[in-house]
């Protein structure tokens, strides 16, 4: 006769055994035996069998949102290493005085590209364009992404895909990219601003990164008009 | 920067550790049962993973590696915000247990089709509601895939308590779930 002791053992061996991490054989044996002769070993072997398959069939897999993959790829090929922080407080990138210094001048000392597709200027623009700094706007939205409050929302070094990224998220101007020797894409992000969008590529080179918003030049589009 | 970028450091960590984010995702939903929560988890595991990557011996598991990092990430930044299950009193379900014993082989083939009849969400939300140590041993083993000896070495125990908590998680999960096909009318409760 069975002790409760040694049945709770067994019972948990018949786990062991659905799983099939009985590496002993003739212990596999005995307990397979027991599970097929014992009512209440019986028992376990169904539940842990039809909870098993429960489990693996009900519970759908969730892959990783693609989203997220880009922003980790991102942080990753930036060199974003945050401190123990919780993770709400982090910001996308994480830089010194000096880099941060550094990576506002390259701002200025970048090319900005921009051309406007064929056909008519769209007055919208041109209100915006006297209204704002657009300088000042780069800005701001430089600061907004060090201060994790306007992510990247794809990470790519490849140009052609983010001109689709940003043909995709309706930019009204066709995009002309330019990587500066040294450096190389990392993402992309689209801001709005009073209804118009606005792309704005990151790019690194071995010790920084840089920040390039695309503008629109009104007097290229005058000449091109012309 | 805060830190150097190192293309080779990347190179290696993009191949070893990128692939699993899709089942570190899906563990880090399971656990903290909120998507937003599981965004920040997944990228904290590896924006840390990435900076001890070189500590990580290579040749040895990298997933286990990374659920590892995962489990000490949740355990210090994400349990206190999540709210923890209600408790299971053990005896409770052992003596319920005892009582939906099927007569016959026959009942248990019914009984069989009526767990398949079971929503996934009433799935989910039965494991959602076992406690923690019983939940990620039920979600590494029957989710996952892991062996006892990676569930072992991923939440730090002995092979034998990974068994027992797998063994006694799944009789939970069969009185729960017993219940929720009883209030269905699946069964006759």
């Amino acid at each position: 006769m069975m002790h409760d002791k040694d049945k709770h053992e067994y019972a948990e061996l018949v786990t062991a055994l659905v799983d099939n991490e009985i590496n002993d054989s003739l212990l596999q044996a005995k307990i397979r035996t027991l599970s097929e002769s014992d009512p209440d070993l019986k028992f376990e072997y169904h539940v842990q069998t039809t909870i098993k398959r429960t489990v693996k069939n009900k519970c759908r897999f969730n892959n990783c949102p693609s989203s997220l993959k880009n922003r980790i790829m991102l942080d990753l090929r930036t060199g974003k290493f945050p401190e123990e922080t919780p993770a709400s407080s982090k910001p996308v990138f994480s830089l010194r005085p000096w880099a941060y210094a550094a990576a506002v001048a390259v701002i200025f000392l970048t090319l900005f590209i921009f051309r406007v597709t064929d056909g008519e200027i769209d007055p919208k623009l041109e209100v915006l364009e006297s209204k704002f700094s657009l300088d000042k706007m780069a800005m701001n939205n430089f600061k907004a992404i060090l201060d994790s409050k306007l992510s990247c929302e794809i990470a790519s070094s490849d140009s052609n895909t983010i001109k689709s990224f940003f043909h995709d998220k309706g930019l009204r101007y066709a995009v002309r990219m330019v990587c500066p020797t040294g450096w190389t894409y990392v993402g992309a992000v689209v801001s709005q601003d009073n209804g118009e969008k606005f792309g704005h590529v990151v790019l690194k080179d071995a010790k920084e990164i840089c920040f390039i918003y695309l503008k629109w030049i009104k007097n290229i589009l005058h000449r091109r008009k012309n | 920067m805060t830190k150097n970028y190192n293309g080779d450091l990347y190179a290696d960590f993009e191949r070893e550790a990128v692939p699993h984010m899709d089942a570190l995702f899906n563990f880090a939903l399971r656990m903290t049962g909120d998507s937003d929560e599981a965004n920040d988890l997944v990228q904290d595991t590896y924006m840390r993973a990435f900076r001890f990557f070189d500590k990580f011996e290579k040749g040895t598991n990298c997933k286990a590696w990374l659920f590892r990092i995962m489990k000490n990430t949740y355990i210090n930044s994400y349990r206190k915000k999540t709210k923890e299950p209600e408790r299971f009193d053990y005896e409770d379900v052992e003596n319920y247990y005892e009582n939906v014993k099927p007569s016959s082989t026959e009942d248990a083939h019914l009984e069989r089709e009526i767990f398949d009849n079971l929503l996934d969400d009433q799935v989910a939300s039965a494991i959602s509601s076992l406690p923690e140590d019983f939940r990620t041993v039920v979600i590494l083993a029957d989710i996952e895939g892991f062996t006892y000896e990676e569930i072992a070495e991923f939440i730090d125990c002995p092979v034998g308590t990974v068994r027992s908590r797998l063994h006694r998680a799944r009789k939970m999960l069969y009185a729960k779930l017993y219940d929720y096909a009883g209030s269905k009318g699946y069964v006759k409760n």
